[in-house]
C-alpha cells in the first residue's frame, strides 16, 4: 500500500518534469475564502444531570463556527496545477477555537493533473474526502454539528463515542493522500498517515476515544456519483487500518465506513454507517473477555431532505455506541435533528437546527447521589445566519 | 491483518491502477473537497456559492470551471503575437479561440503590394508548435486590381519564430 502511494506520488511528481518547460504561466495569487456561522442556541439540559454535576446551565447561548481559508494555485505550462491551502479557525464556539482561537488546523499543498491529485499535509484522509452520509439542510451534521458535538446539550465527561460516520480518527494528522481522477462517476482515494498522533487529536473534541498512539495508518476510500434516469445516486465506502498502541492496548485498529444518498426530484434520502474494531494482539485487555476493549464501536445515521429551491428542510437520526473504559458496557449518543435553511442571496443563508440529544455512559448511576452526571438529555433549538465567502 | 482484508486491499489497489491507466480516456480530472458539515463531497467542478461569486474574494474568476471563461490560450503566446503584429492593423482578435486576423497592410515603400496575416494559437502551453501563422500577399496587376501572389514559404515560419522569441522574452521577464 505504501509502495503504491509512493509510486503514484512519484508518478505525479515525475509529470512535473515532462513535456518540456514546466514553468508556471502565472505566479501564485492569494485567494481568500471561508465561512461564518453564528447561532443563537436554546438548550434545556436534564435536571438530573445538572444536579449530578452540581452545575446549572444557561438555557440560551451564542455559538459560532468561523474559518478563513488562504489559498492559491497556479497552472504550469504543461497543464499541471500546484497549490496550497490553509484553514484558520476564526473564533466561535468550537472547543478548538476557544482554547486556541487562531489555530490553523489544516495546511497542505497539492499537485493536480490528469492522472490524479496528490495532497501532502494536514487534510482529511481519502476515505473522509469521498464519504457520503445522511443529508442535513443546515450543513450542521458530523462531529462539528451543534447538536452532535455537545455544544448545546452538554456531553457528560464520561461519555466517549464516535460523532460522525466519517473515519476521522486521524483528524488533522499530517499525511499523503492520492485521489484518482473521476472515472464514469467513480473516484478512489488512498492515504498514508505515518503517525496519527502527530497532532493532538484528542484535544480537538473530535472522536476523543482513548486511543493515543496509532502508527503507520493506511486508508482507502471510494466514492461514486451518477444519475440513472430521474434518480441521483451517491455511494461511498472507506477502510482505514493501522497499529493502535495506546497505554495497555496493542493491536490492529480497523475502521470501515459506507454511505449512500439517493435523490429523486426534490427529495434526498441518505444514510451511513461506520464501525471501529480493535483487533488486540496483547496488552492490558488481551485474553480478558470479561473486560471490554476500549475502542470498539459503531455509529450510523439516516436522514431525509426536501429541497424546495431557495429553502431546504431535513430530518436526521444518528446513533452511536462505543466501549470506552474498563467497565463492560457501551456509551451511547442518540440525536434526532430537524434542520432548515433559507437562501437569501448567493452565499447568505438563514439556518435553523433543533431536536433531541441523549448522552449515556455505561456506568450505573452513583448511589447516594441526587443526580446522574453520566447521563444527559434534552431538547435544543438554534437559529442562525451563515455567510460563505 | 487477515486474508480478507488483504484480498479486498488487493482489489482496491487493482481498481486504482485501472482507473489511473484509463484516466486518459473516460476519466475526468475533478477531485473532491470536504466542506465543514457537508454530507457529501464537493467535486472540483462544483463551485462554492459565495457572497463574492463562485471563486470567492480575490478569486481568479478567469480560472472558473474551465468552461469557456477567461483567455483560452497561452497568455505569453497571445501577448507575443499581438506585440509582433503590432505594426499592422488588426481586424479581429479573439483570445478565447486564439485567433488574430489582421487587415490588409501596405508598406509605404511598396504601395503596390499588401499583406494580411492570420495567427492561430493552438495551445494553453507555451510550446513551439503552439502557434501557427499564415501570410497572404497581393499585388496590383496591370489594371490596378489586387491579385493574389505566392509568398515565400519561410516567411510564415520566420513570423512564428519571432512570436516565439517574443513569448520567451515575456516569460523570462515575468519570472524575474
Amino acid at each position: 500500500m505504501k509502495k503504491v502511494l509512493i509510486a503514484s506520488t512519484a508518478l505525479v511528481a515525475a509529470g512535473l518534469m515532462t513535456t518540456g518547460s514546466a514553468s508556471a504561466a502565472e505566479k501564485i495569487k492569494l485567494n481568500l475564502g471561508g465561512f461564518s456561522k453564528w447561532w443563537v442556541v436554546g438548550a434545556w439540559q436534564d435536571s438530573s444531570f445538572e444536579a449530578g454535576t452540581g452545575r446549572g446551565y444557561a438555557n440560551v447561548d451564542v455559538k459560532g463556527d468561523n474559518e478563513i481559508f488562504f489559498g492559491g494555485d497556479t497552472t504550469l505550462n504543461n497543464g499541471m496545477k500546484i497549490g496550497v491551502n490553509f484553514e484558520l479557525e476564526a473564533g466561535g464556539g468550537s472547543e478548538t477555537a476557544q482554547s486556541n482561537p487562531d489555530v490553523i488546523d489544516k495546511s497542505y499543498v497539492f499537485i493536480e493533473s490528469g492522472i490524479g491529485k496528490v495532497i501532502v499535509g494536514s487534510e482529511a484522509n481519502g476515505a473522509v474526502l469521498l464519504h457520503v452520509m445522511a443529508p442535513d439542510a443546515a450543513a450542521n451534521w458530523g462531529s462539528e454539528g451543534l447538536l452532535i458535538s455537545g455544544s448545546s446539550i452538554v456531553q457528560p465527561g464520561a461519555v466517549s463515542v464516535m460523532k460522525t460516520t466519517e473515519i476521522d480518527t486521524d483528524d488533522n494528522a499530517e499525511k499523503i493522500t492520492y485521489v484518482a481522477p473521476t472515472f464514469y462517476g467513480l473516484t478512489l482515494g488512498a492515504t498514508y498517515i505515518p503517525n496519527a498522533s502527530g497532532t493532538t487529536s484528542a484535544s480537538k473534541g473530535e472522536d476523543n476515544s482513548s486511543q493515543a498512539l496509532s502508527q503507520s495508518v493506511y486508508g482507502v476510500g471510494a466514492g461514486y456519483a451518477n444519475t440513472f434516469g430521474p434518480i441521483g445516486v451517491k455511494l461511498s465506502t472507506g477502510f482505514v487500518w493501522g497499529d493502535a498502541n495506546a497505554a495497555g492496548v496493542t493491536g490492529d485498529l480497523q475502521e470501515f465506513s459506507a454511505g449512500t444518498q439517493l435523490t429523486w426530484g426534490p427529495v434526498t434520502v441518505g444514510g451511513s454507517y461506520r464501525q471501529r474494531i480493535l483487533d488486540e494482539k496483547g496488552g492490558l485487555y488481551h485474553n480478558r473477555p470479561s473486560v471490554a476493549s476500549n475502542i470498539d464501536g459503531y455509529i450510523w445515521d439516516a436522514g431525509v431532505m426536501y429541497d424546495g429551491g431557495a429553502w431546504q428542510l431535513s430530518f436526521g437520526y444518528l446513533n452511536s455506541k462505543a466501549e470506552d473504559s474498563v467497565t463492560v458496557g457501551q456509551d451511547s449518543l442518540t440525536v434526532y435533528q430537524v434542520s432548515g435553511k433559507y437562501n437569501l442571496a448567493p452565499g447568505v443563508d438563514l439556518q435553523a437546527s433543533g431536536g433531541f440529544v441523549e448522552w449515556d455512559d455505561e456506568s450505573a448511576k452513583a448511589s447516594g447521589n441526587t443526580g446522574d452526571a453520566n447521563h444527559n438529555q434534552g431538547w435544543t433549538i438554534a437559529t442562525g445566519i451563515a455567510l460563505t465567502f | 491483518m487477515n486474508s480478507l482484508w488483504a484480498r479486498s486491499l488487493a482489489v482496491v489497489v487493482l481498481m486504482l491502477s485501472v482507473v489511473v491507466l484509463s484516466a486518459c480516456e473516460g476519466g475526468k480530472a475533478v477531485y473532491p473537497t470536504r466542506d465543514r458539515g457537508a454530507s457529501a463531497p464537493r467535486m472540483g467542478d462544483e463551485k462554492r456559492e459565495t457572497v463574492f461569486g463562485a471563486e470567492g474574494l480575490f478569486g481568479d474568476k478567469k480560472k472558473g470551471t474551465g468552461g469557456g471563461e477567461g483567455i483560452g490560450v497561452n497568455s505569453f503566446l497571445w501577448r507575443a503575437s499581438l506585440d509582433t503584429l503590432g505594426f499592422m492593423p488588426i481586424a479581429t482578435a479573439d483570445p478565447f479561440g486564439g485567433t488574430i486576423i489582421t487587415d490588409w497592410y501596405q508598406l509605404p515603400e511598396a504601395p503596390n503590394e499588401r499583406f494580411k496575416v492570420n495567427v492561430f494559437i493552438l495551445d494553453r502551453a507555451l510550446r513551439a508548435d503552439g502557434v501557427k501563422v499564415s501570410v497572404f500577399k497581393q499585388a496590383r496587376d496591370a489594371m490596378g486590381q489586387w491579385v493574389d501572389v505566392k509568398i515565400e514559404a519561410k516567411m510564415a515560419g520566420e513570423l512564428e519564430n519571432s512570436i516565439l522569441t517574443r513569448a520567451r522574452q515575456l516569460r523570462i521577464v515575468s519570472t524575474e
